[in-house]
């Protein structure tokens, strides 16, 4: 095991100068998910409690295992398009039952006239998400008031859901509108609370809202696949205070984010076994561990990735694969591409059960290949949100925990290996 | 020579006799009920007979199954321990008659002192000074009077009338009441004295003429005329009454022959005068703060003489520091005393010196009739375990017994804990200033120990994290993620708890590093349940600060402005039951989806304890009047008596006689008129 050291100098000017400039960043992004969580404002969310009904939040918070974690994904999305943030929907990988599952509930306080099409997209994304990982995938639906079912051309994202392997379970708390409309038939288990809805494919008459998400629990725990295998306990910490990423985070954010900073503030015990070191030296290439989670680390420096670091990189994407570990990418700008020969580790990784982190704008283009969980650091606005969202730099181990846990209980689930070839046929 | 000793008893006392038979060499063998099959004593026995069934008429009180018992494991001896067949004098003659040793006085003794109407009549002409009584209920010319049951002890059957209009239903219910403890209804009505203190002298005879005393025992501190508390020596007592105590008492025994050990118990008034009341023939609960101030065993000593041994000393040996026993019962004191069942998950009690033998020096001795995974149900008294502190002084006594008590971790019932430790600190009997109505003048010794709001809240806080850590601890996935973790925080964890004052909700945000970032404990009313675990109503004051400095399931530490406080949690169930310096409590987790309950009709009625439905006196469609007895509830040995809350007409009555039921369980139902 070689631990990484640290170079980071608390006395240099670029210390305060970043962790200043990432506190205003956290500001906004605090300020942001504030918006998401209002939801369609204080005057709509009372009317919407005087009813009896609770917030997409609150019933996800009722539906989780207490004490468990959990992520939202894209929470602040279409806020940099004039959206409300987040769309009216909350995407989230939550625990119930002991099970992680992809949670998708929208909010019926925002009146947006239909859904939007960064709603679309979050919804999108939330079931490739589920279905590359074997998550159940639990729907909240509710629409606003006053959008009636109206008819309309089918979301072509629902088609996957047919095509998932893991089972779709729909709670309808409210009438749904046109968009909504055709998700009860097309999930496995459905379930209404009692005079709230006429969904026509109904499995389960909830007494209530609670008794809704009781069911729902109770679903998740006899659908769900049985898992084999161990799962990793407590690991150790890295050794370095994850404080310190804020200052690590490069202010600029078209400049280099050191990823060795990063990677031994993240790392369990800071421990990287770097693979190639001595060559390639564009790319930063190793093994380590998150929370007890084996994983493959690349991670940009910079400097264009030659054939060389390609090369490697590929080698290690192999070597990741075939010991059923998942990658872990860091995206850094480039700052002159000149001499790139990214190609065979953008067809590399593409295949591979990875995830990013996006460390500044405009990254590297090798390293936003393929589907796997992308999540950035709030360098410059929030408008260069990527996929799955922003998260605070300290956070970021825990974030890179519960994704790995994801990946890795899909393992346990399935087949270990690509979670791209996981499809059933259909 | 006794070689193997039977014990017709069961519990605490049964493990007391067999410590002293494993000391002195005896084999042991025990009788035991159905519901008595679990219990420690019956496993600590050489040989163990099992009796059909689990009421004591059906088993400690049939003298023939326990004599065939005795025979089929080859006893020679029966030693009867205290209650059940302990002053029967027809068992005492049948074991005798069937050549087995009988650990007790004579038959014969037995049955003068068995009637405590005879045994009176006897000593008022033997010149032994005694109060009036009325065996004829009509004859009562003066009140307060005590009713009492003729034969056995325990308080059982007893009851205090103050006019004549109550007389008649607290004789009839008196006789029943003995009747099932001791298979004779026959009761007597004797003065009351207001404010006594109960003084009793332990009598130790042997059959060859010598009668010695062991010192008095004061046992002022009472519930339904039961001892709760009893030390020796007394208080109230100088050396001058002591010696016409048992000047008296040695004249009781000897009028009558008494062989063996007993006790003569007397009543000492207010004005300094003392009255016999009755002669106990046989061992008392009580016994080990005697063999605490006078290094005696007295089973052994009582092995001794049915052996027909000699007494070596001629004497009472001069008593030896202080020491005082409390009894730890299975009851609700704040709840008309009433008994509780259920099973003992935990019982610890801190720094014992001895169990169920006498101690060498200053210390703890514990005689305990559970351990952990006991099951206390109906049919038997209430006594869980009896705690004896001996020290130089009556002061330090005190101190050691309240402080040990309070330490003490019993889970799983609720108990007469607190009230003890109440008791033993109050100025009223750290001065000595006791008598039997101390409980009823001093309403506040029945106050929980754990009674500021900030430490019932930082207990409900520690129970809520240390079930936090559990579930983090048994995560199937994610398990080194921090608690609770939130990329955008919304509401914080909570749990509703079941508390002693009803409903509460907890809540509590931790940050990544696992710091307490918020913190509440409320009140939740009981008709918004649904409500809670949606985040606080209103704002949350006055908490203080606290930092969590560990968090385990088993241990919550907290830094409260500054100073450490370490909570002990142990989960049972849906139970959680937390203890500290500040006291300790048992928290019933609600759960988060409950399952709708039918609402019960109006004007029901239910049954506030688990036990027998006694006595049925009503039919639907009779009219009934506010405290009207409606029918009772047999449990523990004692009637609990259920009245009409209101005037109104019964609608229906949904149990008869002999039905087991729960508490909760629908008894009747009353439409109001």
């Amino acid at each position: 095991m070689a631990t990484l050291d640290t170079a980071l100098d608390p006395r240099a000017p670029s210390f305060l100068d970043n962790r200043s400039t990432a506190q205003a960043a956290l500001r906004a992004l605090d300020t942001a998910h504030g918006q998401a969580r209002d939801g369609g404002g204080e005057k709509e969310v009372t009317r919407h409690h005087a009813r009896g009904k609770l917030l997409p939040r609150e019933r996800i918070e009722l539906l989780v295992d207490s004490d468990t974690a959990l992520l939202e994904l894209a929470a602040t999305a279409g806020r940099e398009v004039g959206e409300a943030a987040g769309a009216g929907l909350v995407t989230a990988l939550g625990v119930v039952d002991g099970i992680e599952c992809m949670l998708i509930a929208n909010d019926p306080t925002v009146r947006a006239g239909g859904p939007s099409s960064t709603a679309r997209r979050k919804f999108a994304r939330a079931v490739e998400l589920a279905r590359r990982h074997l998550l159940p995938l639990v729907l909240l639906l509710e629409s606003t008031q006053d959008e009636q079912r109206r008819s309309g051309v089918p979301d072509p994202s629902f088609a996957q859901l047919s095509r998932m392997a893991s089972p779709v379970l729909c709670a309808v708390f409210g009438p749904l509108d046109s968009w909504l409309a055709p998700l009860p038939d097309l999930a496995d288990h459905a379930i209404t609370v009692r005079g709230r809805a006429d969904a026509a494919r109904v499995d389960v008459v909830a007494e209530d809202e609670r008794d809704a998400l009781r069911v729902l629990r109770q679903t998740v725990r006899q659908l769900v696949t049985f898992e084999r295998g161990p799962v990793p306990g407590a690991a150790v910490p890295p050794r370095y205070d994850a404080e310190e990423l804020l200052a690590v985070a490069s202010a600029d954010p078209r400049a280099v984010t050191e990823p060795r900073e990063v990677l031994a503030r993240v790392l369990d015990g800071s421990d990287l076994d770097e693979f190639r070191p001595q060559r390639g030296g564009a790319l930063l290439a190793g093994f380590g561990a998150v929370h007890g989670h084996r994983v493959g680390v690349l991670a940009g420096t910079g400097a264009a990735v030659d054939a060389e670091a390609a090369d490697k990189g590929v080698e290690l994407a192999r070597l990741a694969a075939n010991a059923g570990v998942p990658v872990l990418v860091l995206a850094n700008p480039v700052a002159d591409p000149a001499g790139d020969a990214s190609a065979p580790l953008v067809r590399a990784l593409s295949q591979a059960d990875r995830m990013t982190l996006v460390l500044g704008a405009e990254p590297d283009a090798w390293a936003l290949a393929g589907p796997g969980f992308r999540f950035g650091w709030p360098v410059g606005d929030l408008s260069n949100e990527p996929y799955d969202g922003v998260i605070d730099p300290r956070d970021t181990r825990t974030v890179l925990g519960i994704c790995l846990s994801v990946s890795a209980s899909a393992a346990r689930r399935g087949a270990p290996g690509r979670a791209a070839e996981r499809e059933v046929a259909s | 020579m006794i070689r193997r000793l039977l014990v017709a008893n069961r519990g605490e006392i049964a493990r007391r006799i067999f410590a002293t038979c494993r000391a002195v060499g005896v084999e042991t063998v025990a009788v035991y009920s159905i519901a008595d099959t679990d219990s420690p004593y019956v496993a600590e026995a050489d040989y163990a007979v099992q009796l059909p069934g689990s009421a004591p008429s059906a088993t400690y009180l049939r003298g023939d199954l326990i004599l065939a018992a005795a025979r089929k494991t080859g006893a020679d001896a029966i030693h009867p321990g205290y209650g059940f067949l302990a002053e029967n004098a027809d068992f005492a003659a049948a074991v005798a008659d069937a050549g087995l040793t009988w650990v007790g006085p004579p038959a014969k003794v037995i049955s003068v002192m068995a009637s405590k109407i005879d045994a009176k009549l006897l000593l008022a002409e033997a010149e032994v000074p005694v109060l009036p009584s009325w065996t004829d209920p009509t004859a009562v010319d003066e009140f307060p009077v005590l009713v009492k049951a003729a034969v056995g002890g325990g308080g059982r059957g007893m009851r205090v009338v103050r006019d004549a209009d109550s007389l008649a239903e607290a004789v009839s219910s008196a006789r029943r009441e003995a009747f099932g403890a001791f298979g004779d209804s026959t009761v007597f009505c004797e003065r009351y004295v207001e404010q006594a203190r109960h003084i009793e002298v332990q009598v130790v005879a042997d059959q060859h003429g010598n009668t010695v005393t062991l010192g008095e025992r004061e046992c002022s501190i009472q519930r339904r005329h039961q001892k709760i508390i009893e030390e020796a020596p007394s208080p109230a007592v100088s050396p001058e009454l002591r010696e016409n105590l048992c000047a008296a008492a040695v004249l009781v025994a000897e009028a009558i022959g008494y062989v063996g050990i007993g006790t003569v118990e007397f009543l000492l008034s207010p004005d300094g005068e003392f009255y016999f009341l009755e002669m106990n023939t046989r061992l008392q609960v009580e016994h080990p703060v005697t063999e605490c101030v006078t290094g005696f065993d007295l089973v052994r000593l009582q092995m001794f003489l049915a052996e027909g041994g000699q007494l070596p000393f001629q004497s009472a040996p001069p008593m030896r520091g202080h020491a005082i026993e409390v009894r730890l019962c299975a009851e609700d004191p704040a709840s008309n005393w009433l008994p509780a069942t259920g099973q003992v998950h935990r019982f610890e009690v801190p720094e014992v010196s001895a169990r169920f033998r006498p101690m060498l020096q200053p210390g703890l001795r514990v005689d305990s009739g559970v351990e952990p995974g006991t099951v206390v149900g109906v049919h038997y008294d209430s006594l869980l375990a009896k705690l004896v502190a001996w020290a130089p002084t009556r002061y330090e006594a005190a101190r050691m017994l309240a402080g040990t008590l309070a330490r003490t971790r019993i889970h799983g019932l609720v108990t007469n804990r607190d009230l003890l430790v109440r008791v033993l600190r109050h100025p009223a009997f750290l001065t000595g200033q006791i008598d039997t109505g101390l409980l009823d003048r001093q309403p506040e010794v029945f106050a929980p120990l754990l009674s500021s709001v900030e430490a019932v809240r930082l207990s409900c806080l520690a129970a809520a994290l240390a079930a936090a850590a559990r579930r983090r601890a048994a995560a199937g996935v994610q398990r080194g993620i921090p608690s609770g973790w939130r990329n955008v925080p919304t509401v914080a964890q909570t749990v509703v708890y079941d508390g002693p004052a009803g409903p509460v909700e907890v809540g509590y945000r931790l940050d990544a590093s696992g710091a307490l970032a918020q913190w509440w404990v409320r009140a939740v009313d009981p008709e918004e349940l649904d409500l809670a675990g949606l985040g606080p109503a209103g704002p949350v004051d006055d908490h203080p600060p606290v930092a969590v400095l560990s968090a385990s399931p088993d241990e919550v530490v907290l830094d409260v402005a500054g100073i450490r406080l370490a909570l002990h949690v142990h989960e049972v169930g849906e139970t959680a039951y937390v203890d500290s310096a500040e006291g300790s409590l048992a928290l019933r987790r609600l759960p988060r989806f409950p399952v709708p309950v039918q609402e019960l009709e109006e004007g029901s009625l239910t049954a506030p304890l688990p036990g027998a439905v006694g006595r049925v006196l009503v039919a639907p469609g009779q009219r009934v009047g506010a405290g009207d007895l409606l029918l009772t509830l047999e449990a523990m040995k004692l009637e609990h008596p259920v009245h009409a809350p209101a005037d109104g007409v019964v609608a229906a009555v949904t149990v008869r006689p002999g039905v087991l039921v729960d508490t909760g369980a629908l008894l009747a139902v009353l439409t109001p008129a």
